[in-house]
C-alpha cells in the first residue's frame, strides 16, 4: 500500500507493485500457527473442506467453492447452507456434514486443506483431521467460536491463498458502515436495541455481539440500562419482564424470523416500549436474520442493505411512515 | 412346564482340579453366540463407512499391507479405534450396571440412576468449563474422582445405625443425581459459551473421535477391573441373599461390598470419561443377559459384558453409517435400539413365566 503514497511513481509500476504485494504475502508453503500447533499448507489449495458452521460464505467470497460444508441453521432452508447471496458462486456439489464429524466423508473428498475456524473441534478431532489434510484452526487464546468476523474472513482468505481479496472485502464492509453512519448523523442521537421477547421475557444482544455491533457502528447507542449490564463476556442479555427499560430504545430491531412475528406482536410487554408508539419497531424476518446470523463477507453487505431502509423509516419518530420489514 | 430337570451343564476341570467350573450349557451357548455376534458387528463396522473401501482392501490393510495412506487412515485410525472403543465402553457400562444391581440387590440400579455417571459428568464438565487449560489427559482421573466421591457420599448418607440399607442407597443416589445434574446445568448455562458447547458435545455420548489413546485407557482399566470382578464373583453370588446370609456362607462381606462398589464406579467413570454418559446400557444389559440365559454370577458377568459390547457397538455402527454423512451420537441410538429390545425381552419373559 506504500506505493500509493508515493506520488512520483508512475502508474504502471504502481500497478505492478500492487499486484506483487499480495503475491508476496501469500507464498506457499504457508505456515499458520493455531491453538493445536503449527499447520503447513504446502501449495495453494484447490480442494477446500470446510467444517465450520456457516463456513461456506467466506470461501465463496474469495472465489473458492468448498468440497464439504457443515449443516447449519437448517431452518433457513438454504440448499448446501448457501444463502441467495452465495448460490450463484457455488460451482461444486459439496458434501453436507451433519451432527458429529464424519472423518471418512471428509477424507473421501480428498481435500488439500481443512478449514476449522468456527467448528468447536477438540484435540482428538484435530488429530484425526490432520491425518486427512492440513487443518486451519483458531489461534491460541481464542475461544472455539470467538473469532471476530473480520479475523474469520482473513484467516479463511490466508488459508486458501486469497488474503488480499479477503482484506479488500473486509475494508469494503468497513467503508459501507462508515458511509451509512455519515449519511445518517441523526442516528448518533438515538438508541437502538437488537433483541426481542421469549415467553414474555425480554432479551437483547449487547454491543459485544457481532450482529448488534453493526447497529452501533452505524451510529446508534445502547440504552443506558444496557450500558450498565453489558460487559465483554456477555454478548447476550437475558432479562426479566421487570427489566423492560433495558430494551426501551428509540429503535427496537426484533431479531425474529417470519414464523415468530405473530407471537412477538402479541407480547404484552411490547406496548410499554416507546418504540411501539413512535413507529420505531422493526421485525426483521427470515432473510435479514439469516444474513445477519452468518456475518460473512457475502452476507453482511446484504444484511446492511436490508437494514438501512428499515432503520430510516423506524428512526424518524413518525408512526405514519411504514417500516419496510417482514410484518404481514 | 416345571423346571424339575436340572439344566444341562458343562463341567470344566484343570488336570489337578485347581480350577473347576460347572457351567450351564445354555449360558455357554449364548455366550458363544454373543461373541460371534460381537465379532460380526465389529467386522461390519470395520468394513462400513463413508470412505469407500472394498472388503478385500480392508482385509489387506488389516494384514498390514498399505494400499494408500488414506485407506490406512480410514481403517486404522478412524474405524478400528472407534469399533474397539464402542465395544469396550458398552461392556464397561453393562458390567457397572450388573455389579450395582448385585450390590444394591435392586434391579433398578444403574450407574446413571444412582448418580455415579452424573458424578463423572459433573467432574468432566467442570474440567471443560472451568479448567480448560488442563486438557483431556486428566479426564479419566477426574471422572473417576467425581464418581467415587458421589459413591462415597451415597454410601455414607444411606448408612444407618442398623447398617447399610440398599433401598436408602438407591433413594439417596436418585436424590444426589438430581442435585448433581442441576449443578451441571448451572455450569452449562452460566459457563463461557464456547466451553459449555464443548462440554455439551461430550455430554451427547459420542464415540466419534475415539483414538488409540482412548482404546488403551479403556483396555488398561478393563484388564484390572474385570479379573477383579471374576475373582469376587463367587462371593458376589452369596451377597445376593443379603449380607447376613453371605456372612453365614463364609463370604468376606465387608471386603466384597467395598470392592463391588469400587469396580462399579471404576467401570462407569472410565467409560463416561472417554465417550460421555451412555444411558440405559447398564440397566438393560444385565436384565437381558438374565432373560437370555439364567446362569451363575461369573458367566452372568461375561454375558452382560458381551451384550453391552454388542449393543453399543451396534448403536455406534447404526449412528454413523445409517444416515451418513449425518452422524448420530451412539448415546442417542443406544436408547433408541436398547429400550425396545428391553421391553420385548420383558414382555416375552412375562408370557413365559405366566404359563
Amino acid at each position: 500500500m506504500t506505493a500509493k503514497a508515493i506520488p512520483v511513481l508512475i502508474a504502471a509500476s504502481a500497478a505492478a507493485l500492487l499486484l506483487a504485494v499480495p503475491a508476496l504475502a501469500q507464498q506457499f508453503p504457508l505456515t499458520i500457527e493455531h491453538k493445536f500447533g503449527t499447520t503447513i499448507i504446502p501449495a495453494k489449495p484447490e480442494r477446500v473442506a470446510s467444517i465450520d458452521y456457516g463456513g461456506i460464505d467466506n470461501l465463496l467470497a474469495v472465489g473458492v467453492s468448498p468440497v464439504t460444508v457443515r449443516q447449519w441453521r437448517p431452518m433457513d432452508g438454504f440448499e448446501n447452507t448457501a444463502g441467495p447471496w452465495a448460490r450463484a458462486l457455488l460451482t461444486t456439489e459439496p458434501v453436507m456434514l451433519d451432527g458429529d464429524l464424519d472423518f471418512e466423508a471428509i477424507a473421501a473428498t480428498d481435500p488439500d486443506v481443512i478449514v476449522a475456524l468456527y467448528s468447536g473441534i477438540d484435540q482428538d478431532a484435530y488429530d484425526k483431521l490432520s491425518l486427512i489434510a492440513p487443518v486451519v484452526a483458531v489461534p491460541e487464546g481464542t475461544g472455539d467460536y470467538g473469532l471476530s468476523w473480520e479475523d474469520r474472513a482473513r484467516l479463511v482468505g490466508r488459508a486458501v491463498g486469497a488474503e488480499a481479496e479477503a482484506e479488500r472485502q473486509i475494508a469494503a464492509i468497513g467503508d459501507q458502515l462508515a458511509d451509512i453512519a455519515a449519511a445518517h448523523p441523526e442516528w448518533a442521537e438515538q438508541s437502538a436495541v437488537l433483541g426481542g421477547f421469549t415467553d414474555g421475557a425480554p432479551w437483547a444482544y449487547s454491543i459485544y455481539d457481532v450482529r448488534a455491533k453493526f447497529l452501533y457502528e452505524m451510529g446508534f447507542s445502547q440504552t443506558p440500562a444496557m450500558d450498565e449490564l453489558a460487559d465483554s463476556s456477555t454478548f447476550w442479555l437475558e432479562l426479566s419482564p421487570e427489566q423492560l427499560e433495558v430494551i426501551d430504545a428509540d429503535v427496537i430491531v426484533y431479531y425474529v424470523t417470519d414464523d415468530l412475528i405473530e407471537e412477538t406482536l402479541a407480547e404484552p410487554g411490547r406496548a410499554f416500549l416507546k418504540a411501539s408508539k413512535t413507529g420505531g419497531e422493526i421485525f426483521l424476518g427470515n432473510l435479514p436474520v439469516a444474513a445477519m446470523a452468518r456475518v460473512s463477507l457475502l452476507s453482511i453487505p446484504v444484511a446492511l442493505d436490508a437494514l438501512v431502509p428499515m432503520l430510516e423509516a423506524a428512526a424518524d419518530a413518525d408512526p405514519a411512515t411504514a417500516v419496510p420489514d417482514a410484518r404481514p | 412346564m416345571h423346571a424339575t430337570n436340572p439344566p444341562r451343564q458343562l463341567v470344566l476341570r484343570t488336570p489337578r482340579q485347581a480350577i473347576a467350573l460347572r457351567l450351564p450349557m445354555r449360558g455357554v451357548a449364548v455366550a458363544g453366540l454373543l461373541a460371534l455376534l460381537l465379532l460380526l458387528v465389529s467386522a461390519i463396522s470395520l468394513a462400513t463407512g463413508s470412505y469407500g473401501v472394498e472388503l478385500g482392501q480392508v482385509w489387506e490393510t488389516l494384514r498390514g499391507v498399505t494400499i494408500s495412506r488414506a485407506v490406512d487412515n480410514v481403517v486404522w485410525e478412524f474405524r478400528f479405534p472407534r469399533t474397539i472403543s464402542a465395544a469396550l465402553v458398552g461392556a464397561m457400562m453393562a458390567l457397572s450396571g450388573a455389579v450395582l444391581q448385585n450390590a444394591t440387590r435392586n434391579s433398578l440400579a444403574d450407574p446413571s440412576l444412582v448418580g455415579i455417571s452424573q458424578g463423572a459428568a459433573l467432574a468432566v464438565v467442570t474440567l471443560t468449563v472451568v479448567y480448560p487449560e488442563l486438557g483431556n489427559d486428566w479426564r479419566p482421573w477426574i471422572a473417576f474422582a467425581g464418581s467415587i466421591l458421589v459413591a462415597i457420599a451415597i454410601r455414607a448418607l444411606s448408612h444407618t445405625r442398623q447398617g447399610g440399607s440398599t433401598i436408602r442407597f438407591i433413594l439417596m443416589g436418585i436424590g444426589l443425581s438430581a442435585f448433581i445434574a442441576s449443578i451441571t446445568s448451572i455450569m452449562l448455562t452460566y459457563g463461557e459459551i464456547d466451553r459449555a458447547m464443548a462440554a455439551l458435545a461430550w455430554l451427547a455420548g459420542s464415540i466419534n473421535a475415539a483414538s488409540w489413546g482412548d482404546v488403551w485407557t479403556l483396555l488398561g482399566w478393563t484388564a484390572v477391573l474385570f479379573p477383579t470382578l471374576l475373582l469376587i464373583s463367587r462371593a458376589m453370588s452369596a451377597m445376593r441373599f443379603g449380607e447376613a446370609a453371605a456372612t453365614g456362607l463364609g463370604a468376606p462381606v465387608a471386603l466384597v461390598r467395598n470392592l463391588q462398589l469400587a469396580v462399579a464406579v471404576g467401570f462407569a467413570a472410565i467409560a463416561t470419561s472417554v465417550v460421555g454418559p451412555l444411558g440405559f446400557v447398564g440397566l438393560i444389559a444385565p436384565h437381558a443377559a438374565k432373560r437370555l440365559a439364567p446362569t451363575g454370577m461369573g458367566l452372568h458377568l461375561v454375558l452382560t459384558a458381551l451384550l453391552g459390547a454388542v449393543l453399543v457397538g451396534l448403536a455406534d455402527l447404526v449412528g454413523r453409517a445409517a444416515f451418513a454423512p449425518i452422524q448420530i451420537p451412539a448415546g442417542i441410538i443406544t436408547s433408541l435400539i436398547g429400550v425396545p429390545v428391553f421391553v420385548l425381552l420383558l414382555v416375552r419373559s412375562r408370557h413365559a413365566s405366566s404359563h
